[in-house]
């Protein structure tokens, strides 16, 4: 079931119907069935294997709670991002099956193992460091790895934030947490179906054959299409997620705090995907930093590569995503190593033009290190980098339509980042203003979604980070 | 040493590690209290206090400091 899909919108709208009217005590189970006829109607074998892994999980955190052994979690761990690897790579590892043995060997990465995998260490490892304890029971624990509102695409809220809501049953829908829940999803569909999907379409075929732009600024203007074809893709999904949570009266992780304003690398992973970099922070990050404290100051920066570097590899075991990887993990050590200079610049400077000096310079940065997981190749990458200092900056070149679409999409993304820095504001207004002028919000977002989504949304194959 | 020795140098670490002798740090100071004390500077502080103090914290006890009192409940335990 896409999450664009007529059929899921169906699926939420009953969903969320039938929960308003179910007792609290009754909510973990009611999730439960949800996720699994969310997941069957993907895969019943997939939904059997994620029922079995999170039970295997749930049996060894009950396990940890009784016996801290560091073996036990270490063990769990690998265990469990060794199968990951497995699934991921199955397609290939089939393939050398099937040339050695003969035999015929199909295995598949099942939908959100990925989010279920982090969701399953974070548990682990917070009852291993004594921050979180076991679930209340497996319907519980299951209804949180496999709560399909974050399967596919997170966000990854922890298993402390999340297992309590489920003890206690989840908030009552009032029409505070509708007009929350529905607005969000609605201008989560907007920004992904009219504008997400139709720059995809735009901006495809440059990358396709890389010397079809012949314009240094017509590569920057893609570059700036691509930031935010997955801006508004990747939040559209998350304002999705959050809103159907918030209606079915549970509260998840946000995942972004207006990242186009960060003013260096640091900031802006930590206003970027939050909920998996505070993860990375949490679990890989810090025991790293925490190894490695005998580098002094080199500690935090060696940390920051590895973490990063190992978060490429997550997105994809390539060479574009690795040197991605790298690349951002090398800025945020730059940033560790002159935190102290930039500090002392900043006071010499006036506050504004330092502010906005240092937004310019990180999002410029962003622009080109986000063009090796969009390139196909390695070789592309670096050809549209230099294309862009060394063809002539001319603008008859550039595709009118594509100018239009851009020039929209960045006042939606400023739009969408102004909520994001204000959300509680913005929709405690929101609850507030009349009926009337709710009502028709929610028509312009629909009509805007049924008018001028992009057509072949099939092209770009869903949102961007269920791939992952 | 007693636990308010151990406060009264541990403030003098951290005001020393944030350049900020204004600092006033009690049991009850958080990261959030201090600018600049991030993920990037706790390592960075850990490292300073098991020097100036001359012990090792474990990793579970790193992660388990809620505020620079249990900082110090814990220094005091392992002199």
């Amino acid at each position: 079931m896409e999450f664009t899909s007529l059929l899921f919108l169906i699926f939420v709208s009953l969903t969320v119907i039938v929960r308003a009217f179910l007792p609290k005590k009754a909510a973990a189970g009611f999730l439960l069935l949800v996720n699994l006829v969310f997941y069957c109607a993907y895969s019943v074998y997939a939904a059997v294997f994620m029922l079995l892994f999170s039970l295997v999980c749930y049996l060894i955190g009950g396990f940890l709670e009784k016996k801290k052994a560091f073996p036990i979690l270490a063990a769990a761990i690998a265990g469990i991002t060794g199968l990951y690897f497995i699934l991921r790579y199955s397609p290939l590892l089939s393939q050398l099956l099937t040339s050695l043995t003969g035999l015929r060997l199909e295995l598949v990465f099942p939908l959100g193992f990925s989010y279920c995998m982090f969701k399953c260490i974070g548990y682990l490892a917070d009852i291993y460091l004594e921050q979180g304890k076991q679930a209340k029971n497996f319907v519980h624990f299951a209804a949180y790895t496999l709560y399909f509102a974050e399967i596919s695409m997170g966000p990854l809220t922890r298993a402390g934030e999340f297992l309590p809501q489920l003890e206690n049953g989840g908030e009552k829908l009032t029409k505070e947490r509708f007009s929350y829940g529905f607005s969000m999803l609605l201008f989560g569909l907007f920004k992904k179906l009219v504008f997400a999907d139709r720059l995809a379409i735009l901006i495809a075929p440059y990358y396709q054959n890389v010397s079809s732009m012949d314009s240094g600024f017509g590569w920057f203007l893609i570059l700036i299409g691509y930031c935010m074809q997955l801006y508004l893709d990747f939040s559209g999904y998350t304002d999705m997620a959050v809103g159907i949570s918030k209606m079915l009266g549970f509260e998840t992780r946000h995942n972004f705090n207006a990242p186009m304003i960060s003013q260096t690398m640091s900031e802006y992973w930590r206003r970027w995907h939050i909920s998996l970099s505070s993860w990375l922070s949490d679990y890989v990050f810090t025991p790293l930093q925490f190894k490695l404290r005998g580098l002094g100051k080199y500690t935090s920066a060696v940390a920051a590569v590895l973490t990063l570097t190992l978060s490429g590899l997550w997105h994809d075991l390539s060479g574009n995503y690795l040197i991605w990887g790298i690349i951002t993990g090398l800025f945020v050590a730059i940033d560790s190593l002159l935190a102290k200079k930039r500090k002392k610049l900043s006071k010499k400077m006036p506050k504004q033009l330092f502010k906005w000096g240092s937004i310019a310079i990180t999002f410029v940065i962003n622009l080109f290190v986000l063009v090796f997981p969009r390139a196909y190749t390695v070789g592309d990458a670096f050809s549209i980098i230099a294309s862009v200092f060394a063809k002539p900056w001319s603008l008859s070149v550039v595709n009118t339509e594509l100018l239009v679409v851009l020039l929209l999409s960045i006042i939606v993304s400023i739009l969408s980042q102004k909520i994001e820095l204000s959300r509680d504001r913005y929709a405690a207004k929101f609850a507030a203003a009349p009926a009337v002028l709710r009502c028709l919000c929610y028509y312009v977002l629909i009509f805007a979604v049924i008018l001028f989504a992009a057509a072949n949304s099939d092209l770009i194959g869903g949102f961007i980070y269920a791939q992952f | 040493m007693t636990k308010s020795e151990v406060l009264e140098k541990v403030q003098g670490i951290i005001r020393d590690h944030f350049d900020d002798e204004s600092l006033d740090i009690t049991p009850e100071t958080v990261a959030a209290d201090v600018d600049d004390w991030d993920s990037l500077e706790h390592i960075n502080l850990i490292t300073r206090m098991e020097k100036e103090f001359s012990i090792r914290f474990t990793m579970k006890e790193a992660a388990g400091f809620k505020n620079v009192g249990d900082m110090i409940d814990t220094i005091l335990r392992k002199l």
